[in-house]
C-alpha cells in the first residue's frame, strides 16, 4: 500500500475524494435537513445534459457541465418556490429530461469515444492535476459561501417564516442554496457519477444528523464519516479492483446499515 | 388614546376561493393588551400572518407603526402556534433563540458576544438556561414554547403577537405565563389568540371575536353579540367567572341555550 502512495494517480484519487467529503459533508447536510434529496437527484441527473453539451461543444467539461446545472438549479428554485405542491413532479420532468438531452447531445458529437461509464459511475482514478485545482477553486467558493450565510441558512431551514420576518432574505437564499448544491455536485460527479451521488450525498448527514446537538456538529461528523467511506472504498477499490466510485459507496451503505442496526438494538435495550 | 399602532381599514382576505376575512376594521393602540377569539378557522391566524406582511391583503388596508407590515415587522416579537415544526431538526435551543438577533444590525447574521448575553437573559427570564445546550427535539412543548417566547422577545419588539401560547403550557406554566406578560405589557403593546379567556380576563383591556368578521370590544368582556357568532365563549360560561368576561344581558340565557 505504501509502494501505492507514490503513484501520483493515487494521490490525485485520495485529494478528491477527501474535497468530495468536505463538500458532501457541508452541502448534504443542508441537502437532508431541507428534504432536498429529491431535487438534488434532479439536478444531478439533470448534470448528465451538461455533460452532453460539454462534448457536443468541445468545451472543458466543468464548464459546460457547471453552467448547465446552475441553470437547471435556478429554475428548479424558481418552480418550487412558486408551486410547492407540485415541485415534485416537476423534478422528476427536469431529471428525465436532462438525461435524454445529454444521450441526444452525445449522439449528435462526430466521432464520440468518452467513456460514458465514467460520468455515470465516477472516475476518480482519471482526475489529473488541473482537475484538483478547479475542485479546490470550486469548494473554496461552495465553504465561503456556507460560512458566510451560516445562520441565515440555519433560520432559513429550521423556520423559514421567522427567518423571513427577521429580513433573511429567503428568495435569494434558496436559489443561493440550490446553486451550491449543483455546484457541489458538478464536483462529485467526479468521483462517484451522477448515478451514485446522491447516496454520498445522503449517507454520512444521515447518521450524523442522529448524533448531532447542532447544524455545525453535524456537518463535522459528515466530513469526518465521507472521509473513512472515501478513503475505505479507495482501498478495497485498489486492493480487490474494483470500480472505485462503487466501492466507496458500498462501504457507505454499509456504515448506513450498521448504524441503523446499531440504533435499532440500542434502542431496543433501552425498552 | 395616541395614534394606534394598528389600523386595519376594510381588510378582505380568502384562500383559494374561500373567504376568511371580510369588512375587518381593528385599531390597536399602543401598549394595548388585546386577546383574539374565536372559533377555529375562524381566521384568527390568518389575521397574525396579515399584519405580520407573510400574507398579503386582496382588499383593504393595514398600516403598522404607520408603514405597510412588510416594513414594520421586525418591530413585531412573533411567538408562532406550532412549535413543532421541524421537531427533529439538529438545532441548539441557543440557536433557536439567537434567530431572534438575526439581522438586528443589519448585514450578515452572524451573533455576537452582545446577543449571546441578550439572548441567555431572555432564556432565564423564560426559565429555559438550562436548556440552551440541548436540541429542540428533546424539550417538551411546553418548554419549547418558552424558547420561542424568548426568542420572540429577542428580537426586543415594539409589540408581541402569540398565537396560542398556553395550548401546551400546564396550568401553573400558564399563570407564569400570563404573569410575564402582563409584565411585558408595561413596555409594550400585546397581541393573543387565545381560546382560554378565564386565566387572562384580570390582564386584557380588549377583546376581538374573528369568525370572518371582526367584532371588537375595548373592555376585557365578551358581549352578546361575540357569544353569538363566536362558539368559543360557551365554554367560558360554563367553567368561567361569567360575571368578568360575560357582561349581564338580558338575553343571556337565549343566547346560552342557542349556542350550546
Amino acid at each position: 500500500m505504501i509502494e501505492a502512495l507514490q503513484l501520483e494517480f493515487l494521490r490525485n484519487a485520495i485529494f478528491a475524494g477527501l474535497l468530495a467529503s468536505l463538500l458532501c459533508g457541508v452541502i448534504g447536510t443542508f441537502v437532508v435537513v431541507n428534504r432536498l434529496v429529491f431535487l438534488s437527484g434532479g439536478i444531478a441527473h439533470s448534470a448528465y445534459g451538461g455533460i452532453g453539451l460539454a462534448l457536443f461543444l468541445g468545451v472543458p467539461y466543468l464548464i459546460g457541465t457547471m453552467g448547465f446545472t446552475l441553470g437547471a438549479a435556478l429554475i428548479l428554485a424558481v418552480i418550487t418556490m412558486k408551486a410547492k405542491h407540485r415541485s415534485d413532479t416537476i423534478i422528476g420532468v427536469i431529471w428525465a429530461v436532462g438525461m435524454a438531452l445529454g444521450i441526444i447531445f452525445i449522439d449528435l458529437t462526430p466521432g464520440y469515444n468518452v467513456d460514458l461509464m465514467s460520468y455515470l459511475f465516477g472516475s476518480i482514478l482519471t482526475v489529473s492535476r488541473s482537475d484538483l485545482y478547479q475542485m479546490s477553486v470550486i469548494s473554496a467558493v461552495v465553504l465561503f459561501a456556507v460560512n458566510y450565510f451560516y445562520y441565515d441558512l440555519l433560520a432559513m431551514s429550521y423556520d423559514e417564516e421567522f427567518a423571513n420576518l427577521r429580513g433573511v432574505p429567503v428568495g435569494l437564499l434558496y436559489p443561493l442554496l440550490l446553486c451550491l448544491v449543483a455546484l457541489s455536485i458538478v464536483l462529485i460527479i467526479r468521483v462517484v457519477g451522477l448515478i451514485l451521488v446522491m447516496a454520498l450525498f445522503t449517507i454520512p448527514p444521515f447518521i450524523a444528523e442522529k448524533y448531532s446537538g447542532s447544524l455545525r456538529t453535524m456537518m463535522l461528523i459528515s466530513v469526518l464519516l465521507g472521509a473513512l467511506f472515501s478513503l475505505s472504498g479507495l482501498y478495497f477499490s485498489y486492493v480487490f479492483n474494483l470500480t472505485s466510485g462503487a466501492s466507496i459507496i458500498m462501504v457507505a451503505a454499509a456504515g448506513f446499515f450498521i448504524s441503523t442496526a446499531v440504533d435499532h438494538l440500542f434502542r431496543k435495550r433501552i425498552n | 388614546m395616541n395614534e394606534p399602532v394598528v389600523r386595519i381599514r376594510d381588510l378582505w382576505f380568502s384562500y383559494g376561493g374561500h373567504p376568511v376575512l371580510r369588512e375587518v376594521n381593528l385599531d390597536i393602540g399602543h401598549k394595548e393588551f388585546l386577546a383574539i377569539i374565536g372559533p377555529n378557522g375562524g381566521g384568527k391566524t390568518t389575521l397574525l400572518k396579515l399584519m405580520l406582511g407573510l400574507f398579503k391583503p386582496e382588499k383593504g388596508a393595514i398600516r403598522i407603526f404607520g408603514k405597510d407590515p412588510g416594513e414594520a415587522a421586525h418591530r413585531i416579537g412573533y411567538v408562532p402556534q406550532n412549535v413543532h415544526v421541524n421537531k427533529t431538526f439538529p438545532i441548539s435551543i441557543m440557536d433557536v433563540v439567537l434567530m431572534g438577533r438575526l439581522r438586528s444590525k443589519g448585514g450578515r447574521s452572524h451573533p455576537g458576544k452582545t446577543d449571546r448575553i441578550e439572548a441567555g437573559r431572555f432564556m432565564e427570564q423564560l426559565g429555559v438556561w438550562e436548556l440552551h445546550n440541548r436540541r429542540v427535539r428533546d424539550l417538551s412543548a411546553g418548554q419549547l414554547q418558552r424558547v420561542f417566547i424568548a426568542r420572540a422577545l429577542a428580537t426586543e419588539p415594539e409589540m408581541l403577537f402569540l398565537d396560542e401560547p398556553a395550548a401546551s403550557v400546564d396550568a401553573q406554566g400558564q399563570t407564569e405565563l400570563y404573569d410575564l406578560l402582563k409584565k411585558l405589557n408595561e413596555q409594550m403593546t400585546i397581541v393573543i389568540v387565545t381560546h382560554d379567556l378565564i386565566f387572562l380576563s384580570s390582564h386584557i383591556q380588549s377583546i376581538a371575536c374573528v369568525n370572518e368578521r371582526l367584532y371588537y370590544h375595548d373592555e376585557p368582556e365578551i358581549t352578546p353579540e361575540m357569544v353569538e357568532v363566536c362558539q368559543c365563549p360557551v365554554d367560558l360560561i360554563a367553567h368561567g367567572l361569567p360575571h368578568r368576561v360575560l357582561r349581564p344581558h338580558k338575553d343571556d340565557a337565549d343566547d346560552r341555550s342557542a349556542s350550546a
